[in-house]
């Protein structure tokens, strides 16, 4: 997984040339754990049939492509962040492990903020949980949400017309919390309150006026600046291209937002990979989903949004 | 006293009332996230109450860009008009 370790026994293993740019590059890189090879390689084809190591292909022509080296640095954005490495035209990560770490500069943006750029438009509240864990605290109608794509797209379409106090219920599910249920949408939102600790009627007020602030907000966010927001499909509700192309045209007539929209990885696309399906549609690949904190699949989920955020710099 | 900590005196008992802990204190530098108890549902809770104390009505973006008390007593200033 990380830089370290013999790297020429493990390429001979899975076929990679061995040879080697000047030791010193090597030595600092491979001591600072921020190389990761399998991860480059599956995420930079060129790097495989090079001919060159795949870390000398990152350092003499990766990191000018926009390729970072590992899911621990971002080479497009400590470029753009400090310009006097990018005026230099050195590797990112040479100036790194050999400057920028010492002076104190950072290797990727600040998880937070990272996870701040994203907003949830469900379908469940996995997303929400990663951004917590990440110390991300964004206000989303949809962050701890269950929500149907038709039903999405239909609420988008009517700007939640159909949703006010008097049209929500209150439900209890199987671990006793509190949910408040949109019929007209088939959107079912999470209180984190309990059976016992109010009554019903009090849950019903209370989250009419969270939620009825949060729609007011997502109208205002749809309405402004450019968003990207993040849509989920997990075993809950397989979505289609076609839906999330409809989904996304809907968002777009909001404003100049962008989706990505989030899938389990196949074998010819690596969890934590993002393709690019069009201008301002990106497919992000996990190798799990979880809304149990103890299975999440974190680090997955933060080289996924790394990479979407690199490729909407980049655009 | 000035305005700036007025809003601030007004600002703990708010957050005092919702946050459910009477100890909180708040300086401008504090940030949200260090705040006992501070998650984004009790944030909704805040605004709503901060907008309805002062009379104010924010905007997205503005409470996007709230991250440390501070920022909360500008927002407030920014909109007020009248005395606390």
């Amino acid at each position: 997984m990380s830089g370290g370790g013999d790297w020429r026994s493990r390429l001979r293993v899975i076929g990679l040339p061995v040879r080697r740019g000047p030791a010193r590059n090597h030595r600092d890189i491979e001591q600072s754990g921020l190389f990761d090879l399998e991860w480059y390689v599956a995420r930079v084809p060129d790097a495989g049939s090079s001919g060159l190591h795949p870390l000398d292909h990152y350092l003499t022509i990766g990191w000018k492509q926009g390729h970072s080296p590992g899911p621990l640095f971002d080479s497009a954005w400590y470029l753009h962040r400090y310009n006097d490495v990018a005026a230099a035209q050195l590797a990112p990560l040479i100036h790194y492990v050999r400057h920028g770490r010492s002076e104190g500069r950072l290797a990727r943006p600040p998880l937070d903020a990272l996870f701040d750029g994203f907003q949830s438009l469900g379908g469940n509240c996995e997303f929400g949980l990663v951004q917590r864990h990440f110390g991300s605290e964004t206000l989303g109608l949809l962050r701890f949400a269950q929500v149907p794509i038709g039903g999405l797209i239909a609420a988008l379409e009517a700007r939640f017309a159909a949703f006010s106090p008097e049209t929500l219920q209150v439900e209890v599910d199987d671990k006793d919390e509190y949910q408040i249920v949109l019929p007209a949408y088939g959107m079912r939102f999470h209180t984190d309150v309990y059976l016992g600790a109010v009554v019903a009627d009090r849950v019903r007020e209370n989250e009419g006026k969270r939620l009825g602030y949060l729609k007011r907000k997502f109208l205002q966010d749809l309405d402004g600046s450019a968003k990207t927001f993040v849509y989920t499909s997990t075993w809950i509700e397989k979505s289609s291209r076609k839906s999330i192309d409809q989904l996304l045209e809907t968002l777009r007539s909001f404003g100049k937002h962008r989706l990505l929209w989030v899938t389990e990885a196949r074998a010819d696309r690596p969890a934590g990979s993002v393709e690019r399906l069009g201008h301002h549609l990106m497919r992000g690949y996990m190798d799990r989903f979880s809304v149990d904190p103890a299975q999440c699949s974190f680090a997955t989920w933060q080289t996924l949004c790394s990479e979407a955020a690199r490729r909407l710099d980049s655009v | 006293m000035t305005r700036e900590r007025e809003v601030i005196a007004v600002l703990v008992e708010l957050f005092r009332e919702i946050l459910g802990d009477p100890a909180i204190d708040l300086r401008p530098e504090d940030k949200e996230s260090d705040i006992p108890g501070f998650d984004s549902g009790k944030k909704v809770l805040l605004i709503l109450a901060v907008e309805e104390r002062f009379g104010i009505y924010t905007q997205s973006e503005e409470v996007d860009g709230l991250c440390r008390v501070g920022d909360w007593v500008a927002l407030v200033l920014r909109h007020s008009t009248t005395a606390v």
